[in-house]
């Protein structure tokens, strides 16, 4: 394709952008544009998401997020992050459930609920035990350095730059 | 991904506790990338990681039970759900250099405002591009990206690209030489 041909597509587009109504509205929800990225949605439901990605940075960042992080394997999440998650759920047996708190506002509780205990004279309140039981679960281990983006690794593909930039790079990889 | 959610919905302890094992790579992933996009310190990532599962689970699950499997894989919207949840602690935690709407906003030209210039073109009909053309003429010319970049970012091939595009500025064309 020539020079001036290229000039002259890229004159239209100026012309358009210049000229059409840029109104992004709602941005759609995680799940929206989730079926989008999985190829999902409907039909409908596709035209008016695409129809926001042409004016939503955001929603499209999300989209070029989505698709690079999506399917790909990923390193281990830290093990003290996996416990602290894991800890948010406590029960006792099954179907037995009781949403806790984060572990520092439990802390806090603890804290408070010993100082009233020890005021009263007992020491060791459920909450408080229960909160200081999960802590000491919390396996102590250093945590090592990811090697995010280190050779070889599928990671190395995503760049830390513009990431429109990044799926330059993941394209020139696919067509070497 | 092989999760049991509904156990999870019931409040079941080793179901949570497997789903976590088996999201957390995926979530913390999305969280490290997020927080490299908008240049914020890694050292957060740990905490955020936290915010995303609290967010699943607060309100009685509610977050966890609107997912619908049968709309979109479980992968692709924990790694939505984990951005948006690290950009609202991000504006939560730290004043933007340039506010999230602005750099909106500033990456796109906007249209010129009906006063500005001594003459205005006439706008175009909202129709005038499907959502599709005008996307695939949006990634094109105003984000620079390559066929390929926007087949990958579109979820179609490159061929689909290249067609979108030749209908789109033929339409373009045919507008302005009617004017």
């Amino acid at each position: 394709m020539n020079d001036a041909s290229d000039n002259s597509e890229r004159t239209l587009a100026r012309r358009f952008r210049q000229l059409a109504r840029r109104e992004p509205g709602t941005c759609p929800d995680e799940l929206g544009l989730a079926a989008y990225v999985d190829g999902l949605a409907s039909e409908a439901e596709t035209a008016r998401i695409e129809a926001h990605l042409a004016v939503c940075r955001e929603c499209l960042l999300a989209v070029a997020d989505a698709r690079r992080l999506a399917g790909r394997a990923h390193a281990a999440a830290p093990p003290h992050v996996v416990a602290r998650a894991r800890a948010l759920v406590g029960g006792r047996g099954r179907g037995a459930s009781r949403v806790r708190r984060s572990p520092w506002r439990a802390a806090i509780g603890w804290a408070a609920t010993a100082a009233a205990a020890v005021a009263v004279g007992f020491v060791g309140l459920s909450a408080g035990s229960a909160t200081h039981r999960a802590r000491q679960a919390e396996p102590e281990v250093a945590l090592a350095e990811l090697a995010l983006g280190s050779s070889g690794s599928p990671l190395a593909l995503l760049s830390d730059e513009d990431p429109f930039q990044a799926l330059t790079a993941a394209a020139k990889e696919g067509t070497r | 991904m092989d999760v049991d959610l509904q156990r999870c919905i019931r409040g079941e302890k080793r179901a949570w506790d497997a789903f976590v094992g088996r999201v957390a790579p995926i979530v913390h992933a999305a969280v490290r990338r997020t927080l490299r996009r908008h240049h914020a310190a890694a050292d957060s990532a740990d905490d955020v990681v936290q915010e995303v599962f609290l967010r699943l689970i607060r309100n009685d699950l509610h977050l966890l039970r609107t997912f619908d499997p049968a709309r979109a894989s479980l992968a692709t919207w924990l790694t939505l759900v984990a951005r948006s949840t690290t950009i609202d602690h991000l504006r939560r935690t730290r004043p933007p250099a340039v506010p999230i709407e602005q750099a909106r906003e500033a990456a796109v030209p906007a249209p010129p405002t009906p006063s500005e210039g001594a003459t205005r073109e006439l706008g175009v009909p909202d129709d005038l591009l499907p959502p599709r053309q005008r996307l695939v003429v949006h990634l094109l010319f105003d984000r620079g990206l390559s066929v390929d970049e926007a087949g990958e970012l579109m979820g179609v091939s490159p061929q689909t690209v290249r067609s979108t595009k030749h209908k789109a500025l033929e339409r373009l064309r045919e507008f302005f030489r009617r004017r």
